[in-house]
């Protein structure tokens, strides 16, 4: 007999049991008991999987792609997700990270099992997915870290993409993808443009910095608008991975510019720090204001905004502030108020990709000493407050500094393997430009963010350890934690109290996790979230934390609209 | 031999995604799969062209000549050897030689012997086998086509009706994939059954060997194609089918400085169901199918 009929005859007698005794939740549409079996051809079955109840996909139908191979069942039936899920396990393309779809040794595919068994530990997987072992990075770290948002992302794809109408899903991944592409082409063109600039200006490496945090900015803000919409599709994300990949080697490329210039690079941090002092103590007043108006959730609040940004502008200006920039700048805020009447969010972050890619080359110096300032503003207010009330906090931070030293002295091999940790490495080696102070006011601002952190629970030492990302997760959530930390430093520093930063942390945070209750609170928060993005703009150095955190979802909104805060001053 | 599969497989993955790593993170991850799936199959296809799932009867002497420049207590043993056995005959080392070797052997057999009692004897043993699987809550069809290919292959080399063949389509089949692995998996099954069925049995010698349960060592040492066969795989098929099984030791090893012996062990099936299984008091029994091991590896072999 050959091994066709064979399998063919197989094949017949495992569907008649699937059809009549399947798997729970599995169904098979294309297929009935009463049809001929032995006529249709057997070597694709298109299923159908409900999502388990009491999870993210219950109610959601999920249509299942099941291809036997020639060789079935010595070798394991290909199977793919034909409904966009959101799920540490199964990927853009639908395939599907299980250990018995693969053979030995890889995985625990044998002859013995069959399609009912496949269907089944699907359905299992759907109820608990494997984060440990994620074929999505994203979907991974939010499942573990951050479930509240994962399962929002979840149940959003679920009810837009798993519900009832399975047959257009096709189009809108197609429609999404062609929406990603220009954005993404464009990047890489202005990569290869900055590399050149590199090689020939090699003083001016702050540039790259500044365009590939704006490149960068220009997929994620998409991703976000999407993710605002509900509409969060794995090709963007995708997308988003690739233009990652970008950035890393820019960043990469840029740190040999940063080595070579490392003395410049150091008179030119001088130069900026007497004007940071400046720039910190002047807006945090205003940062004061804002905080009261947010929490009130009064739209009109973008006045002050465009305020703060001016005046971070003028601040700067001292240097060599471009007029191009700082328009630049207003305008972001001018689109983000019309957005904020209108709604429409889509508008706003069009637009702030097309003055993304519009702005000037000149306009990027200031923005790098813009960022400088905020750099400063780091190092300004921890390394007060250890010296008021946390001296155990500044004891760690010490040692800290010191892991973080010798991490930078690590080969960039590491890094590269986790990406995140590329974005840590990166971001001590310019921790350690700027100095040793830096370093420790940053890592005790990390500390402080762990304590005000629960999710965070693995100890901060060793940020450098083989678990990059969770180190890196710490990093951005500690980074930006601290950046809220230096907020309130600022209000604190004038008033020396300094304790209160953990107290009054958690608490913001809260309320403002809290799911929305009214509209106009969720319209305040949406529109928060591009301005997020020309934070990213305006910020070279921190960016590629910030960005991370973006990327990752990992931070509340409430932590991004800290951050917007700071961008301002 | 039988490791070679695995280790070059394992070397060129590591090779493969190495270089990745560096740039294309996200991407290893599905270009990684497709790899090794290439890599594997052109490992394996490269191997089929060498040896064959069973190979031609050969004369002892070659075996010798593969140790020409070898151990010489290799070659001493081979001597030795060659007072009892007059031929070899080599399976692939694809993980499945065991199986393969006693498929063969043992067809071989029942084509010579035309023994009939015999098999009826073993088809009452495949039936409790049979029985045994479904015990364990295994789905009808997963086992049934292997069982059946099996049974065909039984009645076929019986001289007696018009499906019979010949010793030549035999080998043909053997080497034929898509029968030669239907049976070893069929073998495969057996072993995972009476294993599971006797778990009690088992569970000190497989908890020495591996350190896993019964049931993670079914799944991931017994029916997985590509497996290597160990004491226990052999204890449980003997003891399941009802097949003594001799099984001739060459290694390195030498017991004494007066002269070399050739080990063997003889895996004779527990009657009736005595928990133990190799039951000292049946020594008398001669082993039709015989093996010669060689670390990693079983081929055939013919006593003269």
């Amino acid at each position: 007999m050959a091994q066709a009929a064979r399998l063919n005859l197989r094949m017949q007698k495992e569907l008649k049991l699937l059809l009549t005794d399947g798997p729970p939740g599995a169904s098979f549409p294309l297929l009935s008991p009463h049809s001929d079996l032995s006529s249709s051809s057997l070597s694709t079955i298109d299923a159908q999987i409900e999502g388990p109840q009491g999870t993210v996909y219950a109610n959601g139908i999920f249509n299942i792609k099941i291809q036997i191979p020639e060789r079935y069942p010595f070798q394991p039936p290909v199977v793919t997700f034909g409904t966009p899920i959101y799920h540490p396990n199964i990927d853009n393309g639908g395939r599907i990270c299980l250990d018995i779809l693969n053979l030995p040794p890889k995985g625990a595919w044998q002859p013995s099992l069959n399609i009912s068994t496949v269907l089944t530990s699907i359905g299992l997987l759907l109820s608990e997915p494997n984060p440990d072992d994620g074929l999505m990075c994203e979907a991974s770290r939010e499942y573990k870290y951050n479930r509240q948002v994962f399962d929002q992302k979840a149940r959003s794809m679920t009810e837009k993409f798993a519900k009832a109408a399975g047959s257009g899903n096709g189009c809108s991944i197609q429609s999404i993808q062609t929406d990603l592409t220009p954005n993404m082409m464009e990047i890489r063109g202005s990569d290869k443009d900055l590399k050149l600039e590199i090689s020939d200006f090699v003083s001016s490496h702050q540039k790259p910095g500044g365009i590939s945090c704006k490149l960068s900015l220009e997929s994620s803000s998409s991703t976000r608008k999407r993710d605002i919409d509900g509409d969060l599709n794995v090709k963007s994300s995708h997308h988003l991975l690739l233009s990652d990949n970008d950035n890393l080697m820019e960043a990469q490329g840029k740190r040999k510019g940063v080595n070579g210039m490392l003395n410049e690079y150091n008179l030119c941090s001088e130069r900026l720090h007497s004007m940071r002092q400046k720039l910190s103590l002047g807006s945090c007043g205003k940062f004061q204001k804002r905080d009261g108006n947010d929490k009130e959730n009064v739209v009109p609040e973008h006045s002050p905004s465009l305020l703060n940004s001016q005046v971070v502008s003028t601040a700067s200006q001292g240097s060599s502030l471009l007029p191009a920039s700082n328009c630049h700048l207003s305008k972001l805020h001018q689109h983000q108020d019309s957005k904020s009447i209108n709604g429409s969010i889509n508008m706003e972050s069009k637009k702030l990709h097309q003055l993304c890619q519009k702005q000037p080359l000149g306009g990027l110096e200031p923005c790098s000493i813009t960022d400088g300032g905020k750099e400063k503003m780091h190092v300004a207010s921890p390394r007060l407050s250890p010296s008021s009330s946390h001296s155990n906090i500044s004891h760690g931070a010490l040692l800290d500094s010191q892991s973080f030293n010798h991490n930078q002295r690590q080969p960039h091999m590491d890094s590269v393997d986790e990406k995140g940790s590329g974005f840590a490495d990166t971001k001590c080696k310019k921790l350690c430009f700027i100095g040793k102070k830096l370093s420790l006011g940053y890592k005790d601002s990390c500390q402080r963010g762990q304590k005000n952190n629960k999710e965070n629970e693995v100890p901060l030492s060793n940020p450098q350890s083989p678990f990059g990302r969770k180190g890196i997760g710490k990093l951005s959530l500690g980074a930006l934690t601290q950046m809220k930390g230096s907020n309130a430093d600022k209000s604190q520093l004038l008033s020396n109290i300094s304790t209160d930063i953990s107290n009054s942390l958690p608490l913001g945070c809260n309320e403002k996790q809290q799911p929305n209750q009214e509209q106009c609170k969720k319209d305040a928060e949406m529109e928060e979230l591009p301005v997020y993005e020309s934070v990213i703009v305006l910020d070279s150095e921190d960016s590629d934390e910030e960005r991370d955190g973006s990327l990752r979802a990992k931070l509340s909104i409430a932590r991004k609209r800290v951050v917007k805060r700071i961008a301002k001053a | 031999m039988q490791n070679e599969d695995g280790t070059l497989a394992d070397k060129e993955t590591k090779a493969a995604t190495s270089i990745p790593v560096v740039s294309e993170f996200e991407d290893w991850g599905d270009f990684c799969d497709d790899d090794i799936m290439q890599q594997q199959s052109a490992i394996r296809s490269e191997e089929s062209d060498k040896i064959p799932f069973v190979g031609d009867k050969e004369p002892l002497s070659s075996l010798a000549a593969e140790y020409q420049s070898g151990s010489p207590i290799l070659l001493e043993k081979i001597k030795v050897l060659g007072e009892q056995y007059a031929f070899i005959r080599r399976t692939r080392g694809d993980g499945n030689c065991f199986f393969r070797s006693f498929m063969f052997a043992y067809l071989e057999h029942i084509l010579e012997s035309q023994d009939r009692p015999e098999v009826d004897r073993i088809k009452a043993n495949v039936e409790e086998c049979r029985k045994t699987l479904q015990s364990l809550g295994y789905a009808d069809f997963t086992f049934e086509d292997f069982f059946g290919l099996f049974l065909e292959q039984l009645e076929s080399v019986l001289q007696a009706n018009d499906t019979s063949i010949s010793y030549d389509e035999l080998l043909i089949r053997s080497r034929d994939q898509s029968i030669s692995d239907y049976v070893v998996m069929f073998f495969r099954f057996v072993t995972s059954g009476e294993i599971r069925k006797r778990s009690e049995f088992f569970e000190p010698f497989i908890f020495g060997l591996t350190n896993a349960t019964v049931e993670q060592f079914c799944k991931s040492s017994v029916e997985p194609m590509g497996e290597e066969s160990d004491h226990v795989h052999i204890t449980a098929l003997s003891d399941a089918l009802g097949v003594p099984i001799r099984v001739v030791y060459l290694d390195r090893s030498s017991c004494d400085a007066g002269g070399v012996s050739v080990n063997h062990h003889d895996f004779i099936p527990a009657t009736g169901n005595l928990p133990n299984a190799t039951n000292g008091g049946e020594e008398t029994i001669s082993p039709y199918i015989r093996l010669l091991y060689r670390p990693g590896h079983y081929d055939i072999l013919y006593p003269k």
